[in-house]
């Protein structure tokens, strides 16, 4: 047995140990913690965040902005719970008897007349139906109560001090892949646009309008990219995009992409063949190429690439990497551009 | 106060005799349930999983008659992990029928046909999810009145009581809330991925989908109207398939609403119309309606 004193040294020993222990365990997970950037580890070797973020920002960026859209809206809703409760407390009143002295009590009930003015405005209901005038009376009525409740609802939240505190994500900067692509435009440019295009949409041949008058404003400044993107079922868009390949490999595509863009998605598949003809394009060659799916296997490479970083709709055009839907006017296209073309996003970017 | 508590059990007892014993003799009357080998759908462009995933409909990407067999898998469409294929994991795959009498467009009035072509294939296992497109109109005159859309509704039931096997099961589906579709479409443009208005006036074969949800014209509260009427077309669904649950002892009937409590997020909703559920959104909409369905026991 050993004396007391022995026993003493031999705890605080372990008690000393073991703290040491806890710490240096908690060390490296805060040292960990302090390193968000790598997210996972192979045979030891990290893998950093930023290295899976330059495919998925984009998708990540969705999702943020899933999670910002349903607490705004959850916030509002309960925003107007509490004020109409609020309220119903201040004046003694329960909330359906307040909504009843607000909102029903407010509202009379059409009548022929204002049936006939909706008539007016909307040739297409007139009907000599009974059944008809009764509906359009209806929807009239409830209109009307809705408007009062929602002007109501408008009137409390301009008296109260409701501000809505978070912030939408910022859309990210995607890395996009180009080299071998097809591109048009200064090789130096500022600003690189990757247009995930299909030739035989129309949605795509107005986007391809918009790059065009983009170039047209700031030549020299802008470098085009085209890459494939189109549903993989779409049999004339596969067709287009193996020819389009194909014409890259004899060096002509951008003719090929001009000449399909000019008929604005409206084309035939038999139409997409004579096209590639009128470029000069090597017939012999394509159907080789094409047999052995050389050109399918190209298109399906850009298909999954599109998807990998978010491009779920044709067409999309990045902008030095950041997103943009070919919906959307060209205004905000070009002022996309003027802002990758001021002096600190050049900066950011390098 | 012993007196009274010796009065309250016995009461207590008697009026819980009272009240689950007819329930629990109608359910017994019943016929037995079939397993639900023949499945048929009835329903509309949802069910047809219309531009879920590439444009048109998408088949094997309907929430409850999808497939996933080796040419989706070799182009790398989604597994929505529908009831159909739920039914074959967890019934087994030998019987297996899968029809689908769902036509995009179609609204209460087409009810009473597609039950009879349900009818028509025996079916032990028919859904129905319809009423998208009596909310949806081109105007507000369009959306039927209660009396009409219930009228509708139970002419489609009454075609299934009368022709299917006895121990099928209906299961109503309730209308998703279409007013969710707006604001996801708004979300959308919020956050720069697409402008929806100009996909909606540029595809779905050039027809502006749900006028009375989604016309650039209408108001706030012309949308709050239009959800009303969303609203009130549920409870219908659910009153008259509860009614015909008590008294139809040949068949068995479901309804769930949790459609519609759904709260559908931005990237379960197409990006090629902006208003149809992509495939994340059926395969959601497959998980919800099974687990909330008849069948939500089996789990495989």
């Amino acid at each position: 047995m050993k004396n007391p004193m022995t026993k003493r040294l031999l705890k605080s020993t372990l008690v000393i140990l073991s703290l040491s222990l806890v710490l240096s365990y908690g060390s490296k997970a805060l040292a960990q913690s302090l390193q968000p950037d790598i997210i996972a580890k192979l045979n030891g070797e990290p893998i950093f965040l930023s290295e899976i973020e330059q495919n998925v920002s984009f998708q990540v960026y969705r999702l943020q902005g899933n999670i910002y859209s349903l607490l705004q809206r959850e916030t509002e809703e309960i925003v107007s719970q509490k004020l109409l409760a609020a309220e119903a407390t201040r004046r003694g009143l329960s909330i359906g008897e307040l909504l009843k002295k607000e909102v029903d009590e407010k509202v009379k009930s059409p009548d022929e007349k204002d049936v006939d003015q909706y008539l007016a405005t909307h040739p297409e209901d007139v009907s000599k139906d009974l059944q008809q005038r009764n509906k359009i009376k209806f929807y009239l009525f409830q209109k009307a109560l809705i408007q009062r409740k929602l002007d109501y609802m408008a009137s409390l939240r301009e008296k109260a001090d409701y501000k809505f505190l978070l912030k939408l994500p910022e859309r990210p900067r995607t890395k996009i892949v180009i080299d071998g692509e097809p591109w048009r435009g200064n090789a130096d440019a500022p600003v690189t646009l990757v247009h995930f295009a299909d030739l035989t949409s129309k949605l795509s041949a107005e986007s391809v309008e918009k790059i065009r008058k983009l170039l047209s404003e700031f030549p020299d400044k802008v470098k085009w990219v085209h890459r494939n993107y189109f549903k993989i079922q779409d049999e004339k868009a596969l067709l287009a995009a193996e020819l389009g390949e194909a014409a890259f490999e004899q060096g002509i595509f951008w003719n090929f992409h001009d000449l399909v863009f000019s008929r604005k998605g409206d084309m035939k598949m038999e139409n997409i063949r004579k096209m590639g003809d009128e470029i000069g394009l090597d017939k012999k060659k394509f159907d080789e190429g094409q047999k052995k799916g050389n050109y399918l296997l190209k298109v399906k490479e850009d298909l999954g690439y599109a998807a990998r970083i978010g491009a779920e709709s044709p067409a999309v055009i990045f902008v030095n990497g950041f997103y943009f839907s070919g919906t959307f006017p060209y205004e905000d296209l070009k002022n996309l551009v003027q802002r990758e073309l001021e002096p600190k996003a050049k900066a950011s970017k390098e | 106060m012993k007196k009274r508590m010796t009065l309250l059990v016995p009461m207590v007892v008697i009026l819980c005799v009272l009240f689950t014993i007819p329930f629990a003799s109608a359910q017994s009357k019943k016929a037995p349930q079939l397993a639900p080998k023949r499945l048929s759908s009835t329903g509309d462009s949802i069910t047809e999983a219309i531009d879920a995933e590439l444009p048109l409909a998408n088949h094997w990407a309907s929430w409850v008659n999808g497939y996933h067999g080796f040419w989706e898998w070799l182009f790398g469409l989604t597994d929505v992990y529908s009831h159909n294929q739920r039914i074959s994991r967890n019934f087994g795959a030998w019987g297996r029928k899968n029809y689908m009498e769902a036509k995009s467009g179609a609204d209460m009035p087409d009810f009473p046909t597609q039950a009879a072509a349900s009818v028509s294939h025996q079916a032990q296992y028919v859904t129905v999810f319809m009423g998208h497109n009596d909310v949806c109109g081109n105007d507000f005159a369009d959306i039927p009145t209660d009396a009409e859309f219930e009228a509708n509704s139970r002419a489609g039931l009454e075609n299934l009581r009368k022709g299917l096997p006895a121990g099928a099961t209906i299961y109503v589906v309730g209308i998703v809330d279409i007013y969710q579709l707006w604001e996801i479409a708004r979300d959308k443009k919020a956050l720069g991925i697409v402008d929806c208005e100009v996909l909606w006036a540029t595809t779905l074969l050039d027809l502006y989908p749900c006028g009375t949800m989604l016309s650039p014209l209408n108001t706030d509260a012309d949308r709050e109207y239009t959800r009303s009427r969303n609203i009130a077309f549920n409870e219908i669904l659910e009153r008259v398939t509860e009614e015909y649950n008590q008294q139809d002892l040949k068949h068995w009937y479901y309804y769930t609403d949790e459609t519609f409590k759904y709260q559908f997020t931005e990237n379960q909703v197409s990006d090629i119309d902006c208003f149809h559920p992509s495939a994340h959104g059926q395969r959601d909409l497959s998980k919800l309606t099974w687990d909330s369905g008849p069948f939500g026991a089996w789990q495989k």
